[in-house]
């Protein structure tokens, strides 16, 4: 009763770097790009105008951009959660398959909670985060279950 | 080492009547051309809005929350015999879904871009739950019918 398709323990190490380039990414486009990209992007799409030629490069790169951003992060958070431990016993796997269960209960809560009282515009940075957060709460229970157990073998 | 926080069996037909809830009310949007109207104003927040737009809010409110609670639970109740096996074949699934679900989403985002990505996301709340429920249904079928050819399975007239 072993969980099947983990990459091995070492890709754990991966998905740090992952974190480590959308940092270094981060702070190449601020030292670059000072003053941001919205207000490039979003005002000929929301005005409905076509959009211009001189604004059409800055457009282009930040598409780029954003999909690098997105795919580093995406992968990063996979690695992470889905990397084998050191010792990969019947008990983490468990342990991993639970907090997965227990992530997606609290993902779809939070996010009925959120579909009941905000909406409109505001709405779209909720479905921003919805991407990435059943990866980051399965993270962060994984590890306090790990790290609960540790300290009871610990005690014990 | 069964999986736990897992709903009632008869649940699942609740769910099922939630998701048949939730299709209805897309049909009766479809159909209405309605919706929530995104041009009107919202500085009056939602007290301030007509009464129609305040009806189109709750109603897609009562959308997306009776299509994940309709979702969840037809995944996460209980089978009528829950063994190990079919804890083993959920966690599994659900393992399956997510890789599955990020695998689509990170071609979505390399092929998609701009104001088409929003449909992404949309789609992207319901995927990750569909994706798990037709895989574990289509193990516990592929299950059953191991089981069923090894009842009969001797037996049949091709076999003989």
């Amino acid at each position: 009763m072993r969980t099947r398709f983990l990459f091995p323990h070492k890709w754990r190490i991966a998905g740090y770097c992952c974190f480590a380039a959308l940092l270094a990414f981060a702070i190449v486009l601020k030292l670059l790009h000072p003053e941001g990209y919205a207000a490039v992007d979003l005002h000929p799409i929301v005005s409905g105008h076509l959009i211009q030629p001189g604004i059409y490069k800055g457009v282009t790169e930040m598409r780029f951009h954003n999909d690098v951003h997105v795919l580093l992060v995406v992968f990063g958070l996979v690695f992470i959660g889905f990397s084998k431990e050191k010792i990969e016993d019947e008990q983490i796997s468990q342990l991993r398959l639970d907090s997965l269960q227990w992530a997606i209960y609290f993902n779809y809560a939070l996010f009925i909670i959120c579909c009941l009282f905000i909406y409109e515009i505001h709405f779209i940075p909720v479905l921003i985060f919805n991407i990435i957060s059943p990866l980051v709460f399965f993270i962060i229970q994984f590890r306090w279950k790990i790290y609960l157990l540790n300290r009871q073998l610990k005690n014990e | 080492m069964k999986t736990r926080f897992l709903f009632p069996h008869k649940w699942r037909i609740v769910g099922i009547f939630l998701v048949v809830v939730a299709i209805g009310l897309v049909v009766y949007n479809v159909l209405k051309s309605g919706g929530i109207d995104a041009t009107t104003d919202l500085i009056g927040g939602f007290l301030g809005q007509p009464i129609s737009q305040k009806i189109a809010v709750v109603l897609n409110d009562i959308e997306y929350s009776s299509a994940i609670i309709g979702l969840l639970l037809i995944g996460f109740s209980k089978e009528k015999i829950e063994d190990e096996q079919i804890a083993q074949m959920r966690l599994d699934s659900l393992q399956w879904s997510v890789y599955v679900n990020y695998g689509i989403l990170i071609l979505c985002v390399i092929l998609i871009n701009g104001l088409a990505f929003f449909s992404v996301m949309a789609y992207n709340l319901l995927s990750q739950l569909l994706f798990f429920i037709i895989r574990f249904r289509w193990k516990l079928y592929q299950l059953n019918r191991l089981a069923k050819n090894e009842e009969t399975g001797p037996l049949s007239p091709i076999l003989k």
